[in-house]
């Protein structure tokens, strides 16, 4: 229940929004002013002219942009459903192991609290071919002698594998939480009826979960769009362009090329889209849990 | 839960084999960084050897050369400025907001969290091109303020949805009584709402830190050499002529043990500053 | 110290309306009781009195001012809650002593008056206790003395000891009352149990769906019920109820039950109802009694039934019985050892029948002796 107050509460806000107009929406609008000029270091001469909406033209037909979209995809559609099957998996195992709960938890989630750059790292060390822990073992075994992150394929599997690795935990934790919250009756109405464990997974976890799994699904949708740090530290986006996400892609014609003027188009778009993902993603999130109740 | 768990016979076995999985996998997650955080301790020779050594004769040479032969604690002050100080203004800023979030009805308030939301949902590059753009044109490109600043930014939506849920959880009858007894807004919030939200405020803090700390593409690219954050200190290490996996692994453990640290404290928490408060 | 008084005060949800054209004058000193079902709009009405809730409609005085717009903290009055909302990360002295501070009282005033209070409560013990470390009973009147330090204008109550268990509520009650006599103040109090309401008021303000069904004294209320609402709601066990018409017979008016079964209009009744007139009869079990029991009435009627359950509460007994077509409770007083199927003979004390009007439920009223 809430109160009225005077001004709508607004007194409240402005720090807060005064910092996010200033810090954020300004220069975001000043960035939208660069995306319709000319700016690169190619062309000097032309720095600072008016050409309209060609830089998202351009971008629109970009192979490069295309190519980190499709990449950036099917990272997501790799990692997520395994994150989702496994993260399940193991919070409804542990759920019947709940003395092991206090220990085991805690250690799995390190991999989801560590510094990206951490992650990238430990991936690089433990795959390196000639010293680290995987790479030597795999190399014994006669896969992928030239290091996991050797070859574009590999590299790409490997950067998936990364994130499930980081974050199955992650939705695991979450999982586990609600089973825990959920109503002690229906199982022990189910344990008198005989039912067995498969069945009362089915029959009453997965429903009671289905309000839950829209917000993992939302989280993790908008975290894995996000991911940069660990991947350009493994990879840099390479071999070739095999890791380059859109994330990274965005980052390269900015930082690496300084396309200013077209990286700042690149970089509204990519902001356009998670924008247009998040919410959409959100409507059905709401809807789904609006249906639950 | 766990009463419900077994039935005789069949799962006696079932139980042992579900312990291995959970043993198992719990070894998968951690061995790797293990790997990292022993390497540190390693000579340079033990590092690449061929064969992976487990025993070895530990050595502090690595922090010795990345910290006071190499510039990593001018790096490390930078994070722990930066760190502490955008969580400082992400209480400074959001706290305010969390409380009329949840206390009143604010005009315009779906609009108001979709935009601070944003700052969350959008990826990293998004936010930092602009601020680069911006803090350069006002000069303040590497500089520890500009990090502060940006890392802000991302923080500042954690803070007030979080916020916002542990205020929703102190009844509102206290803020009635106190309202009743004269106190103002003002005074409820400073004299009721913020002691009792202590723990609270120290949960959303410390994951706010914890991100801050950790963050690499905002210190990066608007820290330049000048405010250079630890984590943004890596790729300069990842060098053509090869990797300086000792003092990498050195650093990795200083960057790391606050984190541990921090998460076995706000471990019931956790799940909750994770998910914005949707999950408790 | 001040009157309080509602003009057609309105409250409304959305499309619910809590609170529907309140009007109320509370005197000087006066101890009024709200009291009525759930939901019934007792607690909006008394939120908009100290200002939590804004009002629809209407006004709101207190004292010689219109308080409609003024926030809480102007309004000078104190609210004890439901649940106490004692502050939890205070002591019961910094409890008491919030209010002061707020205004900036000076320390040892504060001090004094925190003193003074803690003795009116026989809190002294507890002054450096934590609520957590309280009973309810404890925090109860940690709540009263955080309204009394303060020296409030208005006193409001929100069910204040619905939490606490029955021996500790009549406690209570008791010490409240005793406050009042103590500390003179308005006291405006939301109950649901019509039992406190009866003890503690000055007037009782009977409130059903968002509007006011009778504003009286405990007596007055109980004798006079304005209508079979307040009638049914008032007292324990509650007014015994029955349909009936009134005809013309060669005996005068009766009120008939149904074909075999009927009373004579009392006389205090007899003008004010005419043959054909549906009523509704109303009779308090303390006025069907066991012949016997007690001195017959004045204006009486026998009957006779079988007795069919029988309830012993100690000082008194109720006895379930036939009445005509339907059970009624009658009530024995002086104890006396009753079987249940035996057959018995009953006075009806008809000098205090209640008749209501069917279709408007208003109460017919009475011809003065
Ligand atoms: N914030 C609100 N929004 C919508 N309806 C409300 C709100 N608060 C109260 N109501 C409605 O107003 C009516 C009166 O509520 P109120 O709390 O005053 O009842 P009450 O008499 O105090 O009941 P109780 O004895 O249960 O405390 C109820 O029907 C309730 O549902
Ligand atoms: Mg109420």
């Amino acid at each position: 229940m809430t109160r009225k107050t005077p001004w709508g509460g607004w007194q409240w806000l402005v720090p807060m929004m005064a910092f996010l107009l200033i810090i954020e929406l300004w220069p975001f609008l000043v960035m939208l002013d660069q995306s319709v000029h000319y700016l690169s270091y190619t062309q000097p001469g032309k720095n600072g002219q008016f050409i309209g909406l060609d830089n998202y033209r351009k971008a629109v037909f970009d192979d490069d942009l295309f190519h980190g979209v499709s990449v950036t995809l099917l990272y997501m559609l790799i990692a997520l459903p395994v994150e989702f099957v496994a993260g399940l998996a193991l919070a409804v195992l542990i759920s019947y192991h709940m003395t092991l709960k206090r220990i085991v938890m805690p250690l799995l989630l390190i991999p989801m609290v560590l510094a990206p750059v951490v992650v990238g790292l430990v991936a690089r060390l433990n795959l390196n071919p000639d010293f680290g822990l995987l790479g030597i073992m795999l190399r014994e075994l006669g896969i992928a002698p030239e290091g996991l992150l050797g070859t574009p394929f590999n590299a790409f599997l490997t950067i998936v594998a990364v994130d499930v690795w980081q974050w199955t935990p992650f939705v695991t934790m979450i999982f586990l939480a609600a089973i825990i919250g959920m109503p002690r009756e229906p199982y022990e109405a189910a344990v008198v009826d005989g039912a067995s464990r498969w069945h009362m997974f089915r029959r009453i976890t997965l429903p009671m979960l289905q309000p839950i799994i829209g917000v993992v699904l939302l989280l993790r949708l908008t975290d894995a769009f996000k991911v940069f740090d660990q991947v350009f530290i493994m990879t840099g986006g390479g071999p070739g362009a095999a890791t380059e996400l859109l994330t990274i892609f965005a980052y390269k014609v900015n930082f690496a090329y300084w396309n200013l003027g077209y990286g700042s188009a690149v970089v509204a778009l990519l902001f356009f889209i998670s924008f247009v993902m998040t919410f959409t993603v959100m409507k059905l999130v709401n809807r789904m849990s609006r249906g639950k109740a | 839960m766990s009463g419900l768990s077994h039935r005789r016979g069949v799962s006696r076995l079932l139980g042992r084999l579900e312990l291995v999985v959970i043993w198992v996998v719990t070894a998968v997650a951690l061995a790797p960084f293990l790997w990292l955080m022993v390497t540190a301790f390693k000579h340079r020779t033990d590092v690449m050897s061929p064969t992976p050594k487990i025993l070895f004769s530990p050595t502090l040479s690595n922090f010795h050369e990345a910290f006071v032969i190499g510039p990593f604690t001018t790096n490390l002050i930078n994070s722990l400025v930066t760190a502490s100080a955008s969580t400082l203004l992400c209480l400074v800023l959001g706290l305010p907001a969390a409380y009329a979030f949840s206390r009143f009805r604010v005009y315009g308030e779906k609009h108001v969290f979709f935009y601070v939301l944003t700052t969350r949902m959008a990826p990293g590059i998004a936010l930092v091109l602009p601020l680069y753009m911006f803090f350069q044109s006002i000069g303040l490109l590497g500089t520890l303020t500009a990090v502060t600043v940006a890392q802000t930014t991302f923080n500042l939506a954690l803070v007030v949805y979080l916020m916002r849920n542990f205020f929703n959880d102190i009844p509102r009858e206290l803020d009635e009584a106190a309202l009743t007894e004269g106190a103002g807004e003002w005074q409820v919030f400073t004299r009721i709402i913020l002691p009792l939200a202590r723990p609270g405020i120290a949960v959303t803090a410390m994951i706010s830190f914890l991100f801050a700390w950790n963050e690499f593409l905002f210190a990066f690219m608007l820290g330049g050499t000048g405010a250079q954050t630890l984590p943004a200190a890596f790729p300069g290490l990842v060098t053509p002529h090869g990797t300086y996996w000792g003092q990498l692994a050195a650093a990795s453990v200083v960057v790391s043990i606050p984190v541990l640290i921090m998460i076995w404290f706000i471990q019931r928490h956790l799940t909750r500053g994770l998910t914005f408060g949707a999950v408790k | 110290m001040a009157k309080v008084r509602l003009e057609n005060v309105s409250k409304v949800y959305g499309d619910v309306v809590a609170v529907r054209d309140i009007d109320l004058e509370i005197d000087h000193n006066e101890f009024v009781v709200l009291v009525g079902p759930s939901g019934c709009g007792k607690s909006t009405t008394l939120r908009m009195i100290a200002g939590l809730e804004e009002i629809s409609g209407g006004s709101i005085h207190i004292g010689d001012r219109v308080v409609n717009d003024e926030p809480p903290r102007m309004r000078n009055v104190a609210m004890v809650f439901q649940n106490y909302a004692l502050y939890p990360h205070m002591s019961v002295r910094e409890n008491l002593a919030f209010g002061l501070t707020l205004a900036r009282v000076p320390r040892r005033e504060i001090d004094l008056k925190v003193a003074e209070a803690a003795d009116i409560l026989g809190l002294d013990e507890l002054l450096d206790r934590q609520p957590a470390q309280l009973s309810g009973g404890e925090r109860q009147r940690v709540a009263m003395g955080r309204a009394i330090v303060r020296h409030p204008d208005v006193f409001l109550f929100d069910e204040p000891l619905s939490n606490l268990d029955a021996q500790l509520r009549t406690q209570m009650r008791t010490e409240i009352k005793r406050l009042h006599r103590k500390v003179k103040t308005t006291v405006v109090y939301v109950t649901h149990d019509q039992v406190e309401a009866m003890t503690l008021a000055d007037r009782v303000v009977i409130m059903r769906a968002g509007k006011v069904e009778q504003i009286g004294t405990p007596d007055n209320i109980f004798h006079y019920p304005a209508n079979a609402f307040v009638a049914k709601f008032i007292g324990s066990p509650p007014m015994n109820m029955f349909d009936a018409v009134v005809a013309e017979t060669t005996d005068g008016k009766v009120l008939r039950v149904d074909s075999d079964w009927q009373l004579p209009v009392p006389r205090h009744l007899a003008t004010r109802v005419e043959a054909g007139h549906e009523v509704v009869i109303g009779l308090r079990a303390d006025d069907i009694t066991p012949r016997g029991h007690g001195m017959p009435p004045r204006e009486g009627a026998v009957f006779e039934s079988a007795v069919n359950i029988v309830e012993p509460l100690g000082s008194e007994t109720l006895l379930f019985v036939n009445f005509g077509p339907s059970e009624t409770i009658a009530k024995m007083v002086r104890p006396r050892t009753v079987q249940e199927g035996e057959t018995l003979s009953f006075d009806v004390n008809l000098e205090e029948l209640k008749l209501f009007d069917r279709s408007s439920g208003q109460a017919i009223e009475r011809t003065r002796a």
